[in-house]
């Protein structure tokens, strides 16, 4: 048994754990040498000169490329679909009708593929397809799926699903019972499209009978195994490439249907194609699902929460996936929550950075602070006396010390046109790192190092985290590695979903690496005639040998080598994945300092405080990154994207960064990122789950802002000047 | 079916150019044509007037600052006279699109297609603009508070070309200027107010109010200027502006925003002029 140090200064907990013959796991006595601090990215001169190749980039010279035709309509039978004037168009290589079932149940819906020589014949092919459709009645709001009589959208039964059901009814009214104060109210946010900046698709090219995909992804090996399911051929036969990705998001697991085209037309035409969509189509690939949340919850005077409630409707369009993260965090007497998916006839949800969680925590934190208000006490108080984590009680009083907490007034008192205001909002996030991911380091005796994994790098800078991982066991510095990433042929690793890829590569890196080590140091030691028993206390740090007679470099150290190199391979085995956790959950919190025009209603966020913890940070300077992501995503969330559809047509009326506006450079805060180290346990590294958990609470950290800058409470994202103009003028005629 | 295009050499090329082919489209910078190109109809032809030397320069002559119709936003930007005497102008400028954008646009781009969410046309309306149109025909000002007949029409013929807009010397001692876009930058706006009045002490006199983006052309606002006219800025006289507004603007709701956002933007902005004159004085 050895005894593990798990925590963060101030707050310690000693754990026994067994020996292992792998490496010792990193605890707060750890001294790590390059572990948690700045690396910048090793891709990131490529990217900035423009020479890192995504998927978009890749071109050949005999490339073909392929794009499909979208129904106009919402909901419509396709009688028939004539290609035969697309087909004889010249330069047309390939056609397919792609109306499986005959229904199209969204605008945007594929219902024909064309491939071609250029994309100007395809433009123009495209527009001789002919489709007869029927076209029938459709819904594409959550109140029009459930008024009486509303067109069905999966076939039998109303649009609305089945009740998820948390939580006794009885136990959370008795809880209201008990309260002081209740408060009931109804928060609604909208549907959000990735928008990655790199649109789907993919460039897929033959030779005999093994088929190269170029795919936009977030999971190579997924992509593959959906392919070769696809076009009913051996997974063995597909290689799935992914050097660099512009984006992902969550809508980027799979092969979807043009990629499944694109793969089809290559091997019809023997040439190479390409397929990526263009800005409208990716708004149809995939948006976080609306919702609307009707809430009543209760408390005591002194502030202590009793009861949450929450019925929930959402849709995800003609998939699933709606659903909100209310209640959650806090620890209530009694919760009930109930939530209903409601069909409409609009694309699909996928995930989306945090599924259900942004949505979730903008009604929970806004009920929390109009608690807050009723009872008279600040709301930071009120999440100290509430929130059970050890972690998020050290971090709310980091934030509130970082944003300037104390200079937040009681609501709506500001004066003039121009108001301040303060808010804050929590996240919490599973240790999401998952066994069976493979890596392999590779030494070789000219000193260079490898390191192989075929995942994808979603933009989380992957490469870097792993350079680091090795270079710390290694004594060497990250810059001196290098990473291959994103090419299925190397050894598996996992899709980026649910924040995984960083804790579930962590562990097999840092094995594979420290077996290597291991086979170098007892090769030198074989070469320099030292005994193994005496070579047994020998390391590599700071670039060179420790522990023997001769600090060799490390260079030196590898030409000892007799074979080419050595090589090994960690295993992120199931075992890997159970030390014990100082806490069940990552925490973070944000705090925001808005500025309010009450004359335009506009809002502008002027400063965003993000701490966040993520087990080991390895590197600052990308954990920071991610952090800034996130906030950014989250303002942009909190005020101004919206997907919008035309409740007569059904499409799309902002289809594309024209109108669909996403935050611009100028609308960007002050953003302070604060990864919090904490020795969290779960693997030899500590590395947990990062991508997601910042993107959660900054929408609800404005809004509890924006209502305390006015003193009335916008209740629907996002934010936009009409509503709080209107909030405003109602709380007007309240008074 | 392909566009053919003409990029006549001189301003006599342009007149001829025009006259040959009315239904060529006029092209300037070019940043509201290439916007389109995807989901409107090809034109059969477009004349292209960008960088034509006679219609790019900037000259401040007697009594008047002349600009050509083709000088880019960019080159607005630089002059001294513009900085000087037309900080509204400036202002409004320097906040369209982004650098590339400026580098293309131009206020006779922004005024031939005359949409109802210009930027700049606010700001002209305010300033009291006179147009120079020019043609084989000869030449012929027109006050630019009497250009836009209707939505996206206007006075120019079929042969015309914008050659120049005139802004008045000496400028309006107080000028206004405000947009209310999407986001802080490159988003078509909500709501846009200019205003700009003479003024001997705290009296508003030759007042002039202009908004953007509330009727189907940039309007100017009568009954609010009478109202305005010969006044000493007030609390209550930002109320009376308030209400004036109301009755002279009937917005509608469309992707970007609600009518009565816009309407209520609209009025806060008319009385933020009149407040701003408070609080200067105060």
């Amino acid at each position: 048994m050895s005894e593990l140090r798990l925590g963060f200064p101030g707050n310690e907990k000693k754990v026994e754990v067994p020996a292992s013959d792998g490496p010792a796991p990193w605890d707060l006595g750890t001294q790590l040498d390059v572990v948690g601090g700045d690396h910048p990215r090793l891709e990131a001169p490529l990217k900035v000169s423009g020479r890192a190749r995504y998927s978009y980039d890749i071109r050949f010279p005999n490339l073909i490329y392929a794009r499909l035709l979208g129904s106009p309509h919402a909901h419509a039978k396709v009688r028939k679909l004539d290609l035969s004037k697309a087909k004889a168009y010249p330069g047309v290589l390939y056609a397919e009708d792609l109306t499986r079932g005959g229904t199209v149940r969204y605008a945007g819906q594929a219902v024909a593929g064309l491939a071609a020589i250029s994309e100007e014949v395809l433009a123009d092919a495209l527009s001789l397809i002919e489709v007869d459709y029927e076209v029938l009645p459709h819904v594409v709001s959550v109140e029009a799926a459930l008024a009486k009589g509303a067109p069905t959208v999966k076939g039998r039964g109303g649009n609305a699903g089945r009740a998820r059901v948390r939580g006794r009814k009885k136990r959370v009214e008795a809880a209201h019972k008990a309260a002081d104060v209740v408060v009931d109210a109804t928060y609604r946010t909208q549907v959000q499209t990735h928008s990655c900046l790199e649109t789907h698709g993919c460039v897929a090219k033959w030779s005999g009978d093994q088929l190269t995909v170029w795919a936009s992804t977030q999971g190579t090996f997924s992509v593959r195994r959906s392919i070769a399911r696809a076009l009913r051929i051996p997974g063995k036969n597909v290689r799935v490439i992914t050097e660099h990705m512009g984006g992902g998001f969550g809508s980027k697991f799979g092969a979807d249907v043009w990629d499944v085209f694109c793969c089809k037309a290559a091997k019809a035409t023997k040439r190479p194609c390409r397929l990526m969509l263009d800005r409208a189509e990716e708004h149809l690939a995939g948006n976080r699902p609306d919702s609307i949340q009707r809430c009543k919850f209760s408390a005591k005077k002194d502030g202590t929460l009793l009861g949450a409630e929450v019925r929930s409707l959402g849709t995800g369009g003609v998939g699933g996936g709606a659903g909100v993260f209310n209640p959650g965090i806090y620890s209530f007497q009694a919760t009930y929550s109930e939530h209903r998916d409601v069909a409409t006839h609009a694309s699909r949800a996928r995930a989306f950075r945090a599924p259900r969680h942004p949505q979730g925590v903008f009604a929970l934190e806004g009920m929390l602070d109009e608690l807050a208000e009723k009872i008279g006490i600040d709301p930071l108080a009120l999440r100290l006396k509430n929130d059970p984590h050890p972690v998020r009680q050290a971090q709310w009083k980091r934030g509130a010390k970082e944003i300037g907490w104390s200079r937040r007034k009681a609501s709506g008192s500001g004066t003039g046109p121009l108001k301040r205001g303060f808010g804050l909002a929590g996240a919490r996030w599973k240790h999401n790192g998952r066994p069976g991911s493979v890596v392999l380091v590779r030494i070789s005796r000219d000193g260079t190092v490898e390191v192989r994994n075929g995942a994808q790098d979603i933009g989380s800078g992957a490469r870097t985290l792993m350079a680091t991982l090795v270079a710390e066991e290694l004594g060497l510095q990250p810059s001196q590695i290098e990473v291959h990433l994103g090419d299925t042929r190397d050894p598996v690793g996992p899709a980026s979903g649910g924040s995984t890829t960083s804790p579930s590569i962590a562990p097999p890196t840092r094995e594979a690496a420290y077996e290597a080590k291991k086979a170098l140091l007892a090769q030198a030691a074989r070469a320099l005639g030292v005994p193994a028993d005496e070579a047994k206390g020998w390391g590599l740090r700071a670039g060179k040998l420790t522990g023997a007679k001769k600090a060799l470099p490390f260079a030196k150290v590898c030409a000892l080598l007799q074979t080419e190199t050595v090589e090994a391979s960690g295993r992120g085995e199931g075992s890997d994945f159970r030390l014990p956790r100082f806490a069940r959950e990552v925490a973070g919190c944000q705090f925001a300092e808005v500025e309010v025009d009450v004359e335009l209603g506009t809002v502008r966020v002027l400063k965003v405080v993000a701490v966040q913890d993520c087990g080991t940070v390895v590197n600052a300077l990308t954990a920071r990154s991610q952090i800034n992501g996130a906030v950014i995503q989250g303002v942009s969330y909190a005020l101004f994207e919206e997907r919008l559809l035309d409740p007569g047509s059904g499409r799309q009326l902002n289809p594309g960064l024209l109108g669909y506006k996403i935050l611009g450079s100028l609308d960007l805060p002050e953003i302070v990122s604060i990864p919090m180290s904490v020795a969290n346990g779960i693997t030899s590294t500590g590395v947990s789950s990062l991508g997601e958990p910042p993107a959660i609470p900054t929408a609800g950290a404005i809004a509890n802002a924006v209502a305390n800058a006015i003193g009335a409470r916008v209740r629907s994202l996002p934010i936009t000047p009409d509503k709080v103009l209107a909030a405003l003028a109602a709380g007007e005629e309240e008074k | 079916m392909s566009t053919a295009y003409l990029k006549p050499a001189s301003l006599e090329d342009a007149y001829t150019a025009r006259a040959e082919h009315p239904d060529y489209v006029l092209l300037a910078g070019g940043t509201d044509y290439m916007v389109g190109i995807l989901h409107r109809p090809a034109p059969v032809g477009v004349i292209d007037l960008f960088g034509l030397s006679a219609l790019t320069g900037i000259e401040a002559g007697e009594g008047v600052l002349r600009i050509g119709a083709a000088a880019t936003y960019a080159v607005v930007l630089t002059d001294a006279t513009v900085s000087e005497s037309f900080p509204s102008l400036r202002t409004c400028v320097s906040e369209i699109g982004a650098t590339q954008i400026q580098a293309r646009g131009t206020l006779g781009g922004n005024i031939g297609t005359s949409s109802p969410v210009g930027d700049t046309l606010p700001v002209l309306l305010a300033l009291d603009a006179i147009l120079e149109l020019g043609s084989s025909r000869g030449t012929r000002k027109v006050a630019y508070a009497e250009f836009c007949t209707g939505y996206r029409q206007t006075l120019l013929k079929e042969d015309e070309v914008i050659v120049a807009i005139e802004l008045p010397l000496p400028s309006p001692g107080v000028q206004f200027w405000r947009k209310v876009g999407t986001r802080k930058a490159q988003a078509i706006s909500k709501v846009m107010v200019a205003a700009s009045a003479r003024g001997s002490g705290e009296t508003l006199t030759d007042v002039r109010l202009a908004m953007g983006a509330v009727a189907d052309r940039p309007i100017r606002l009568g009954a609010v200027e009478a109202l305005l006219e010969g006044q000493v800025p007030s609390l209550e006289l930002a109320e009376q502006v308030r209400a004036a507004v109301a009755d002279a603007i009937t917005p509608i709701s469309d992707l970007r925003s609600t009518a009565p956002y816009r309407l209520r933007s609209a009025q806060n902005l008319a009385a933020r002029f009149v407040l701003q004159r408070v609080e200067a004085q105060a």
